[in-house]
C-alpha cells in the first residue's frame, strides 16, 4: 500500500521541519488567546493584547509540509524509498531533542 | 477548564500505564511467565497496545492544546515573574516533546504493523522514545499544576 511508507517518511520529515519552523518562528498562524484571534503567519500583538501563540502554527507549519514531503514518497518509486533507513525514523527526532536541549538551555542556566 | 484538565489528567495516566508496559515489553521481554509482579508487568503484547497508545496520545495532547492559552497567560506569566525560569523551560521542553510525539506516531503505528517484523530495533527505539515523552510530559505537568494551578 502507498500510503504504508509514507508514514514513517512523514515521521523523519516532521521533527526536521518542526526545529527550524521553531527556531526560526515559522508558523502558519498565531493564536492570540487573550482576544481569541488567529491571524495568518507570523503576528507580534501589541502589548495591551498580551502574548501571540505560535506553538499552534509551527505544528501545523511542519505537518503541511512533512505531509507534502510524505505524499511524494508515497508516489515515488519503490526502489528509492527502500534506500531511506529506517532507522532514521528513530535518529531523526533524538537529534532534534539534542537541538532543542541546547536551544532551550538558555532556561536553565538564567 | 477544570473539568478538561482533569481529563487531560486521567487520560495522561491511562497513557503513560499503557507505554510503559509496551516499552519495558520490548526493551525487557519475558521469556517465560513468572508469577513476580515486574515480570507480569513486562510480559504483554504489545501489538495490542498500539491503537489504544495511538488514540490515547491524540486525545490527551489535543486537550493540551486546548488547555494551553490558560497556561500561557496564566501561569507562565507568574513563574516569569517569581523569577522560576527553569520551569517555564521545563513546559518550553514539553511541548516540543509532544509535537515531536505526534510526529512520530504515523511511524511508530507503521513499525508495529505485523508487515514490519523485520524492524524490530526501529520499532523499540521508537516505542522508548515515545515511551519517554509521554513521562516527560506527564512529570513536568505534575510538578508545574502544583506550582501553578494551571486553570
Amino acid at each position: 500500500m502507498r500510503w504504508m511508507r509514507a508514514l514513517p517518511v512523514f515521521s523523519i520529515a516532521f521533527p526536521l521541519l518542526y526545529l527550524p519552523a521553531m527556531y526560526f518562528n515559522l508558523p502558519v498562524f498565531t493564536y492570540v488567546p487573550k482576544t481569541h484571534e488567529f491571524h495568518a503567519f507570523l503576528f507580534q500583538p501589541a502589548g495591551k493584547l498580551g502574548p501571540g501563540m505560535f506553538y499552534y502554527g509551527w505544528l501545523v507549519t511542519a505537518g503541511i509540509a512533512a505531509a507534502a514531503i510524505a505524499l511524494a514518497a508515497a508516489y515515488a518509486p519503490e526502489k528509492a524509498i527502500q534506500r531511506i533507513p529506517a532507522s532514521l525514523v528513530w535518529i531523526a527526532p533524538l537529534a532534534v531533542i539534542a537541538a532543542l536541549l541546547d536551544i532551550l538551555s538558555d532556561w536553565f542556566t538564567r | 477548564m477544570v473539568l478538561y484538565l482533569l481529563v487531560h489528567m486521567l487520560l495522561a495516566v491511562a497513557l503513560l500505564g499503557a507505554v510503559t508496559h509496551q516499552a519495558l515489553g520490548v526493551l525487557a521481554p519475558v521469556r517465560r511467565p513468572a508469577g513476580v509482579f515486574f515480570t507480569r508487568f513486562r510480559a504483554v503484547n504489545g501489538t495490542g497496545y498500539v491503537n489504544a497508545i495511538v488514540v490515547l496520545y491524540l486525545l490527551t495532547a489535543s486537550l493540551g492544546l486546548i488547555i494551553y492559552p490558560n497556561y500561557r497567560l496564566g501561569a507562565r506569566v507568574v513563574m516569569e515573574q517569581l523569577h522560576m525560569y527553569a520551569r517555564v523551560g521545563s513546559f518550553e521542553l514539553k511541548e516540543h516533546l509532544i509535537a515531536l510525539g505526534l510526529g512520530i506516531l504515523p511511524a511508530y503505528w507503521w513499525a508495529w504493523q505485523p508487515a514490519q517484523k523485520d524492524h524490530a530495533m526501529t520499532r523499540r527505539f521508537l516505542t522508548v522514545i515515545l515511551g519517554g515523552i509521554v513521562w516527560y510530559a506527564f512529570l513536568t505537568g505534575h510538578v508545574l499544576n502544583n506550582t501553578q494551578g494551571i486553570t
